[in-house]
């Protein structure tokens, strides 16, 4: 039985070039704004989840200028004594090519120089022993590590254990200068997650003035610290602001950050990427409505004589009007269920491939939720919008007008 | 219409002084200056006149796709209204078979799918049994098989016996063809008027406009138009074959034997 449906099919898969045209522009447009919705949607999760995993007092200082390095033991100290409403402060001394290789795993991991405080100031779970980081009382004793969840679940690792080991010092002249050394576990932390892009469940945690001597390094990577409540966190931060220019003779070569702060950027972070994204998808609508309704102004302008017959065999202005909405809506929802479909592919792809941003997709379109069915919806009905006119148009022209014979 | 009244009661169309001026002014065509013409069931009409004297127009005004500037026009003693464009496209749709010189088969659809096509538009049947595809063919005098042919894949002649078949799908009171047989040969245009007097043998009111003498030798009044108006009517002795005389009850169609 022959349908409006039916033909506007066949109408479609006559015009190869201009369906083509419009399925393609619908496809683009659904495939590009699913990879970046479920980037958006991916990475926005775990942002946030780390972001929320920040202490609430938390504050950090660090260099301004990446791998310099202007901070000291001694401006960690000065912090705990001279700011008012800071309760703990924990130097850190960190990566930059100090590693060990422990003799019977094989693995490298990096050491993280620092004081018990640090525990306390990213409320770590303790799981079994003590945590107070006490440098060795006497040269040559064996050094106290406390170890991330992962790390001594993953090497099943417990309290009491020796750890022979060589720290690797890479000196500036590139060459490095391995130092044997035996570590003993004193405690075990529980499980804490990515915390400002560390992943706190491969901490190492040694002794900071031990590592200091070890590496021969007297500067710090970070200071962390934590103020009483979450209230004086603002006032503290411009306090060590204050103190460290000052013991900086008057250059600020580091920066104060809080978990406000990283918060706010974070989300500003979110927010930049919102608007690219809402530009590119308003660029995409644009272009498909553009498409769609150059592709059905060609059509109604091409087929005067065949809107004369079916006029001419009973059909009303309306009826020659859904025809075309039709036809436009059938091109639309192929195009977007072809881009839903590549779309889901790539994302599934480079979820595969990519690491990092990439891994934080979100692979099944049905998880982007109300956003994505809403953008759908606007974009199928803002091809419909553009073809209201053409399709107006074609149910205006008069049966005798398009059937006239020359 | 229905009751199957014999002919003569309610004329199928009816035009009474029917005017049509295209344009204004000093640029104003006057394509019909008062037509009167009445049409009774199972007649078959030709028009015939010079090019330009308003024939097709005429014809338009009569398959309700055109409204006269002024006058009356009733297709089955119902007024087609001036205004109203979906009401007159209703009568349009249940009452009228359009069949055009050019044939006008929609090239994407199989032959089979454009006899089917009026019924999309088809919004009341009136109770009337509508002949299958299969039936349309017959009544054209095509073999089936062209059924699942694309337009493209026939003839000439073959298409315009088509076009009649899809005039028919509707069962309609009126069937009307402007120059229907102008763009065919003559092997070819003797086919489509075989198929045009079978159906007048079966009891269908024909309309041809035509330019062509033979096919108006075939009907059974010439209405010669000039300059927009009747200038003269012949009757022909011509009867429809005497085994279809008998108006069929409940359809003035009639059902047919192919
Ligand atoms: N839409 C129109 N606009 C202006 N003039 C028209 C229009 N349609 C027909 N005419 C004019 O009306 C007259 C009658 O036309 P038509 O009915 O097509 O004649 P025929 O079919 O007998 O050749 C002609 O002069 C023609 O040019
Ligand atoms: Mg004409």
């Amino acid at each position: 039985m022959t349908t409006r449906g039916g033909l506007a099919l066949r109408y479609m898969l006559r015009q190869k070039g201009r369906t083509g045209f419009v399925v393609a522009t619908y496809t683009a447009a659904v495939a590009v704004t699913l990879l970046l919705t479920s980037a958006v949607v991916g990475n926005e999760e775990s942002f946030i989840a780390e972001v929320n995993n920040l202490a609430v007092n938390w504050i950090y200082v660090q260099p301004s200028v990446p791998y310099y390095r202007p901070l000291t033991v001694g401006d960690a100290n000065a912090i705990a004594a001279d700011v008012p409403g800071i309760t703990a402060v924990a130097p850190i001394l960190w990566a930059g090519g100090d590693f060990t290789s422990w003799s019977g795993s094989g693995s490298v991991i990096t050491l993280t120089g620092t004081t018990g405080a640090l525990t306390s100031i990213f409320a770590f779970s303790k799981v079994q022993g003590s945590f107070d980081l006490a440098p060795p009382s006497t040269p040559g004793a064996p050094i106290p590590i406390v170890l991330g969840y992962q790390l001594w679940t993953e090497h099943d690792l417990s309290v009491g254990q020796t750890l022979p080991a060589q720290v690797v010092n890479i000196l500036p002249s590139g060459g490095s200068r391995p130092v044997a050394v035996t570590f003993v576990i004193t405690g075990l932390l529980g499980p804490r997650g990515t915390v400002a892009q560390i992943d706190l469940d491969q901490a190492a945690l040694v002794p900071i003035s031990t590592l200091v001597n070890l590496t021969g390094q007297p500067t710090l990577t970070y200071i962390f610290a934590s103020a009483a409540n979450s209230g004086e966190v603002q006032s503290a931060s411009n306090a060590i602001d204050q103190l460290l220019t000052a013991r900086h003779n008057g250059t600020a070569d580091f920066s104060v950050q809080n978990q406000q702060s990283e918060v706010q950027f974070v989300l500003q972070q979110i927010g930049q990427f919102q608007t690219i994204i809402q530009l590119v998808e308003m660029t995409l609508l644009m272009l498909s409505a553009f498409s769609i309704f150059v592709v059905m102004t060609m059509a109604v302008k091409d087929r005067r004589r065949e809107i004369g017959v079916l006029r001419a065999l009973g059909a009303e202005r309306a009826d020659v009007m859904v025809q075309f909405l039709l036809e436009s809506g059938l091109m639309s929802v192929v195009g977007m269920g072809l881009g839903v479909g590549l779309g889901t592919i790539a994302v599934r792809y480079l979820k595969q491939t990519g690491t990092g941003f990439y891994s934080a997709l979100v692979t099944n379109p049905i998880d982007l939720g109300f956003y994505f069915v809403e953008l759908l919806a606007v974009l199928w009905f803002v091809g419909f919008l553009f073809s209201l006119l053409p399709a107006y148009q074609a149910s205006r022209l008069e049966a005798v007008e398009a059937l006239r014979e020359m | 219409m229905a009751g199957g009244s014999p002919e003569g009661e309610v004329p199928v169309a009816l035009l009474r002084d029917v005017r049509k001026t295209y344009g204004q002014g000093a640029a104003a065509v006057h394509a019909l200056q008062g037509v009167d013409l009445k049409v009774e069931r199972g007649e078959f009409v030709a028009i015939m006149g010079p090019s330009g004297s308003g024939k097709s127009t005429l014809l338009h005004i009569l398959g309700c796709m055109d409204v006269p500037s002024s006058g009356e026009v009733a297709i089955d003693g119902v007024p087609v209204p001036r205004e109203s464009d979906s009401e007159r496209t209703r009568l349009r749709s249940e009452r009228i078979g359009f069949v055009f010189q050019s044939f006008h088969l929609l090239r994407d659809l199989t032959v089979r799918e454009n006899l089917e096509l009026p019924r999309i538009y088809l919004r009341h049947r009136e109770g009337k049994e509508l002949p299958s595809a299969e039936e349309l063919i017959a009544k054209v005098r095509l073999p089936k098989k062209l059924l699942d042919r694309y337009p493209t894949q026939i003839s000439g002649g073959e298409a315009q016996r088509v076009a009649i078949a899809r005039a028919l799908s509707n069962a309609p009171s009126l069937l009307l063809g402007d120059e229907p047989t102008g763009n065919l040969d003559t092997v070819n245009s003797e086919a489509v008027m075989q198929v045009f007097e079978h159906l007048w043998s079966e009891g269908a009111t024909i309309v041809l406009v035509t330019h062509n003498p033979e096919v108006a030798e075939r009907a059974q009044r010439v209405v010669r138009v000039g300059d927009g108006r009747i200038v003269r009517e012949e009757f022909h002795s011509r009867r429809p074959p005497a085994e279809a005389l008998a108006p069929k009850e409940g359809s003035a169609q009639g059902e047919g034997t192919p």
